[in-house]
């Protein structure tokens, strides 16, 4: 299972699913994709052994509903919901993995309310959860200095009731479920071990709980609204952490996160991401003119402004320098593109500094390139810098998720939002070619000790195993 | 001692001074400790530099060191802008414009053809316009810019040879004076359309203004029949053109449609059938309640010919009422504490509503009264029927309260109950023979339609998850 990836997009965990399912041929797979509104359509295309997708859309129309108020089962699997949700961050272990306890055994109920016949969606925007809601804010006191209004309510039980969505779905049946992400796609894996026992693996790429944190600190959302749906994330996510069987974090950097909400250590196995050593060869020349080349998603998280303002300070001391960025815009992040051609132009870097769209072949695009860089304020571990590395090519890149355990002493790591760092990085390696042919060389070594598709798809394979083994299928 | 007191700063301290901009109000520590990673804070600088065992320790300092933040609650209920209160209300203008031409296309094709082109295209426009307005707005919607437009133009092109076909149709013995009329009447309420989606009512209003002068001054006997029918009728036709014209310009509030690719065009309208037929139900069933009503008067006295206008010219007064109960009642959702409150306020402000749009089209209709009381042309019959349009207008503004909520088989079902009653009693009684008596059983069947979406609005109206 993923959310809002494979194979409706482009991106890191979509090379990453693609990759697996074709990886591991033995396997008969089932995709779940939670999606926006099911019109989306396939960009990959199917593999042989990939039977069905199922498309999950989270935003699609109001499901019929039935008139009435929710019964006592909904409201008590609420109020154990919200007790959970509304209590404040837990830090002693005990309490916190009680509190997670509690979450998953209300999630349970929610589901099994809507598969005896309830009406969840109704139920979630109803008056009556929406008078609990407010009953327990006001009960616990969270916030003394800002009441929550009936439009904070609304707003939050407007967007639980989407993402609880899956809770109403029919459970998949598989002998295991391996969720790409923690989260919402998690949804998926609980019902399927509510309903059949299936045990279930959870990959994480980037940290799920950490980029929701991080979108809604510039969300113009109220307190209240804030409050309420971070605090499900924490939650869902803890319990994601506590229900499945193998945890395989992308990176130690993954693992700290998981360990601080809950995972349990016994039942972790890190599995770095893998490229195919071979599609991505060492390059044989550089190109003409010093260039540094991005190449990934044309997204906030990936702070291209950082790079476009590091490369005005570059093109100052290197005249001939260029910027070349590869990659596509979501659908819903074209103000964000916009925001970066204008920024190009407002620095005076127009034909220097190109959005090149996406890289018709992504190792070409790694070889156009002197150096590749990457400012994302958060990652997990990205393919992009494997790939580059792979075709010896050095890479700067910010301190940010499993980056620096990728990068090691094979590149330039600096802190993130900081473009004069970034520009001193880019500086140093474009002037020292030597020390760009040594990194390279270097780089490339690393990835094939430790980072190849063969390693991590033998990983899944053990992973696979001894979780089916441990389950007793 | 105090020098060096005064020289030490906690790094701590000086970290939450740092960082309190970026995390303005955060929910929790957690987030705190996102947003030092983000920052470049690692666990080893979190050591180094702050003293801490990582960064989760750290942002707990931070976070309880930030101390609580002042609550910024940002406002939430737009203002509801005088523009767009003037636009609603011009939309009666709108819908009653093309009224000018009428008495100069009556004296051109006569009184059958005219009250056939106004029954059977005039309906048939109502159900055109309605439903292509309602898909170009699920399409817009979705994101689909260009296809929206491409429906609306699509419509507003097709739309008049169609209903020169309908006219033709129920009225074979026509002609071309028909086949005019009809392709001037659909043509015209396309291109009202396209202004309302484009909100280019006042452009739409200009161009027309030539027309309308035109038939003014036939009506005064200044302007003769040819001059009055040729500028009528090139503004019709450059309404149209305008009207396509805005089609092909980016909706309003959108920015110039992006290369981004927009699936074809019955890909992107087949998700929208299923409700379809409810919609098309809807504006079928608004316009035969209407035309059932007034085609027996269309040619006949003028107290009963005209005694619609105060509903046609106050239209844009109930869109108005109803636009600003919707503002009302999601600002309400930000002033109350609890559903039950905000149910309670929401139903005396739809009754507050219901009574000041009655006042409002009854204004209107006092001056329609008061003028044809002065030329002694006012009956009973046209006071009453006067009258049962101003009940008309305060229901469409239930009407526009219920389909607001998506619940178009509840204002289909209203419709129909209204229709049926006004049908049955007009069979049972003296029918159009007694104008009077028609009048009254207009008036209960529209007293009728109040009452009962009155009670569709029940278990909805106070819902307040629907005010979002």
């Amino acid at each position: 299972m993923s959310e809002g990836t494979y194979p409706y997009v482009t991106g890191g965990v979509s090379v990453w699913c693609d990759q697996l399912i074709r990886g591991l041929p033995e396997h008969r797979w089932e995709m779940v994709a939670l999606s926006v509104d099911g019109s989306e359509r396939p960009l990959w295309p199917a593999p042989p052994n990939l039977d069905r997708l199922t498309p999950l859309p989270l935003w699609g129309a109001r499901p019929a509903t039935r008139p009435g108020a929710p019964g006592a089962d909904f409201r008590a699997a609420y109020a154990a919901f919200l007790s959970a949700v509304l209590s404040p961050l837990e830090p002693r272990p005990v309490q916190a993995e009680a509190r997670r306890n509690r979450f998953l055994l209300a999630l349970r109920q929610m589901h099994e309310y809507a598969a005896t016949g309830g009406d969840l969606t109704g139920a979630l925007t109803s008056n009556t959860a929406l008078t609990m809601t407010l009953d327990a804010w006001h009960a616990l006191h969270i916030d003394s200095d800002e009441r929550i209004t009936l439009g904070d309510a609304v707003g939050a039980l407007w967007l639980l009731e989407h993402m609880l969505r899956p809770l109403s779905a029919p459970p998949v049946r598989a002998d295991l479920v391996h969720a790409a992400m923690n989260g919402l796609s998690v949804l998926v894996a609980m019902t399927a071990r509510w309903r059949y026992g299936t045990p279930s693996v959870m990959s994480e790429h980037g940290m799920y709980l950490r980029e929701r944190y991080l979108g809604f600190l510039d969300e113009d959302a109220p307190h209240a609204v804030k409050v309420l749906v971070l605090s499900f994330f924490r939650e869902l996510t803890g319990a994601g952490y506590l229900m499945v069987d193998t945890l395989a974090p992308h990176s130690v950097y993954n693992r700290r996160w998981q360990l601080r909400n809950g995972a349990d250590p016994d039942r972790m196995s890190t599995v770095y991401n893998g490229i195919d050593a071979d599609r991505f060869r060492p390059a044989a020349t550089e190109p003409a003119a010093p260039t540094i080349v991005f190449l990934g998603r044309i997204d906030p998280l990936k702070d291209l402004h950082t790079l476009i303002r590091a490369f005005s300070i570059v093109r100052a001391k290197i005249p001939d320098a260029r910027l070349r960025m590869f990659g596509e815009a979501p659908a819903d992040g074209l103000e964000y593109l916009d925001s970066c051609r204008k920024l190009i132009a407002e620095l005076g870097l127009t034909g220097a500094a190109t959005l090149e769209g996406r890289a018709g072949d992504p190792a070409q695009a790694y070889h156009d390139g002197s150096i590749v860089a990457l400012t994302s304020i958060s990652e997990g571990f990205p393919y992009t810098v494997v790939e580059a590395m792979a075709c010896g090519r050095p890479v700067v890149a910010t301190n940010v998720g499993g980056v620096s355990e990728a990068v090691d002493r094979t590149g330039m790591v600096v802190p993130p939002r900081d473009p004069a760092a970034v520009a001193r990085a880019c500086v140093h390696l474009l002037r020292d070619h030597q020390l760009r042919a040594r990194l390279g060389a270097d780089a490339r070594a690393r990835v094939l000790e430790h980072f190849t598709v063969d390693q991590s798809l033998d990983a899944y394979r053990r992973i696979y195993r001894d979780t089916l083994l441990a389950a007793g299928r | 001692m105090t020098d060096t007191a005064q020289l030490y700063y906690d790094p701590v301290d000086l970290l939450v001074e740092r960082m309190r901009p970026r995390l303005g109000r955060p929910v929790d520590a957690m987030q705190v400790a996102v947003a030092l990673e983000s920052d470049g804070i690692t666990d080893r600088s979190a050591q180094t530099d702050y003293g801490q065992a990582d960064v989760f320790m750290l942002a707990e300092e931070v976070w309880r060191r930030l101390g609580p933040v002042p609550a910024q609650r940002s406002a939430r209920t737009a203002r509801h802008g005088e523009g767009r209160a003037l636009r609603d209300i011009s939309h009666g203008l709108l819908y009653l414009s093309p009224s000018a031409l009428f008495p100069v296309a009556l004296a051109l094709v006569g009184g059958r053809t005219m009250v056939v082109a106004l029954l059977a295209v005039g309906g048939l426009g109502w159900v055109w316009a309605s439903c292509s307005a309602w898909l170009a707005y699920r399409l817009l919607g979705r994101g689909l810019d260009r296809t929206s437009g491409r429906l609306l133009r699509g419509a507003a092109l097709v739309g008049p040879p169609v209903a020169a076909g309908t006219g033709l149709v129920a009225s074979p013995a026509g002609g071309w004076p028909l086949v005019l009329l009809a392709v001037a009447i659909l043509a015209y309420q396309m291109a009202a359309t396209v202004a309302l989606f484009h909100r280019r009512e006042g452009a739409l209003l200009a161009v027309m203004a030539p027309g309308v002068l035109a038939g003014l001054g036939y009506v005064a006997g200044v302007v003769p029949t040819g001059p009055a029918v040729t500028v009528g009728g090139t503004s019709v036709v450059a309404a149209l053109a305008f009207a396509v014209w805005w089609t092909t310009r980016p909706a309003p509030g959108r920015p110039p449609a992006p290369a981004r690719p927009e699936p074809s065009f019955p890909r992107a309208v087949r998700p929208e059938l299923s409700r379809l037929p409810v919609v098309l139900a809807y504006a079928g069933l608004s316009a035969a309640f209407l035309l059932h009503a007034n085609a027996p008067y269309l040619s006949g006295a003028a107290d009963l010919a005209v005694a619609a206008a105060p509903l046609v010219a106050g239209m844009g007064l109930v869109e108005w009422r109803a636009h600003t109960f919707g503002v009302h009642a999601r600002g309400l959702l930000h002033r109350t504490g609890y559903p039950r409150q905000f149910g309670a306020a929401i139903w005396r402000r739809l009754i507050a509503e219901v009574v000041i749009v009655t006042g409002l089209l009854s204004g209107l209709a006092m001056v329609l009264l008061a003028l044809l009381s002065a030329t002694g042309r006012l009956t009973d019959a046209g006071a009453v029927l006067a009258t049962a349009h101003v009940a008309v207008g305060a229901a469409y503004f239930l009407v526009f309260v219920v389909a607001n909520h998506a619940r178009y088989a509840r204002v289909c079902a209203a419709l129909a109950v209204a229709l049926a009653a006004h049908f049955t009693t007009r069979q049972i009684g003296a029918g159009t023979a007694d104008p009077l008596q028609d009048a009254v059983f207009f008036l209960g069947s529209a007293v009728l339609l109040q009452v009962s979406l009155i009670a569709a609005l029940g278990g909805i109206l106070a819902q307040a998850w629907r005010y979002r």
